[in-house]
């Protein structure tokens, strides 16, 4: 990918991605889908390792894209693009825009499921790679396993356990099955 | 002396905040309202709810907190102390997992691990989804046409492959319009 092309992606999706959450699915349009710029597999690692450094995922996602595909340079001038103008944005919502007003909350609101339609989508993506392992497809059995802690992960996440011991108690059983099977 | 304590505040929050931005609000929220007094809780809400909606990150409301707090001055230190620590930290990573990917055992790690990132990704869609379709009234009905709406919305993405962007918008418009006639 041409620095170029890194630094309008990264400006699309920091200045005209409205709406929270899920703005993932833009880079793995643009890397992954749309382009042979990555693999899958490639993007899943950096979206793994996004997640499990704190911080925001988006930024962590860029940041390890961008190291990778164009240097640091590149990647932090990319940084600023992708960081900068929702944060003027939200001050410009914040002196100029009445959030008492239901017609713009609604409008609000309405952005923010669309960006739910695709994180959804973004999700079912990811989720597809479940079914490869190293150089071969996965088997059933440990499909099965995968797909279920993915779903314990997610239960323990929305009842409320605390994200660290969502992780200490998950890492070592997700490792666990990986060698065992 | 503001502005350094409101980077410290950010940094020390975004070093603990694994899983985006739900693991954290919890910590900033009592630093910046209960231990400092900065703001209100109401306050701190708004900015919450403006960052749920710009472009870019989520965390874009850390800055504007910096901003409600200490001005312009406040804006870069939120700016600076929400994002240094975790770009430090993936660059760190991102150069020692390229260099040890090819051991086998560390891609095992990496994809044992996937299946965690998706069930988190899954639980922050459900939250979005319920904090997003919350209604006192016609909850049903708003649910099934949002349900409608968005697999419209993907049927025409698979199909068009238009730009996210512009579905997005779309989807945004047409449905704040028919909830604002249905009301």
């Amino acid at each position: 990918m041409s620095p170029r092309d890194w630094l309008k992606l990264n400006w699309k999706v920091g200045a005209l991605s409205f709406g929270g959450g899920g703005r993932a699915i833009y880079f793995h349009d643009a890397l992954v889908q749309n382009s042979a710029e990555l693999s899958d597999d490639e993007f899943q690692e950096g979206n793994t390792i996004s997640q499990l450094v704190p911080g925001p995922n988006l930024v962590n996602l860029s940041t390890y894209l961008g190291m990778q595909l164009v240097g640091w340079r590149f990647m932090l001038v990319g940084f600023f693009l992708l960081c900068i103008p929702g944060a003027v944005i939200g001050i410009a919502f914040y002196e100029l825009i009445d959030l008492n007003n239901p017609t713009m909350m609604l409008l609000f609101k309405g952005f923010s499921l669309g960006s739910v339609t695709f994180f959804l989508l973004f999700i079912y993506r990811l989720a597809k790679g479940l079914r490869s392992d190293i150089g071969r497809a996965v088997t059933a059995s440990k499909l099965a396993v995968r797909i279920l802690l993915a779903v314990l992960v997610a239960a323990a996440s929305l009842y409320g356990f605390p994200l660290f011991w969502v992780l200490v108690v998950g890492i070592p059983v997700g490792v666990l099955v990986e060698f065992q099977t | 002396m503001i502005d350094l304590q409101i980077f410290l505040v950010f940094f020390k929050v975004s070093l603990m905040s694994i899983g985006g931005v739900f693991g954290m609000m919890p910590e900033l929220e009592r630093q910046i309202v209960f231990e400092h007094h900065w703001m209100s809780s109401e306050q701190f809400l708004q900015a919450y709810v403006i960052g749920q909606f710009v472009p870019g990150p989520t965390m874009a409301f850390c800055p504007v907190i910096g901003y409600m707090v200490n001005g312009w001055t406040g804006f870069i230190s939120g700016f600076l102390g929400i994002y240094t620590g975790p770009t430090i930290l993936v660059v760190l990573a991102q150069r020692g997992y390229t260099k040890f990917k090819d051991i086998q055992w560390v891609k095992k790690i990496e994809l044992s691990i996937r299946p965690l990132v998706i069930g988190l990704l899954v639980a922050s869609t459900i939250r979005l989804w319920v904090v997003q379709t919350y209604f006192q009234e016609h909850q049903l009905l708003i649910s099934v046409f949002t349900v409608g709406l968005m697999s419209i919305t993907l049927a025409v993405y698979q199909k068009t492959r238009w730009d996210i962007l512009i579905l997005l918008l779309g989807f945004g418009i047409i449905w704040a319009s028919a909830l604002v006639l249905f009301q």
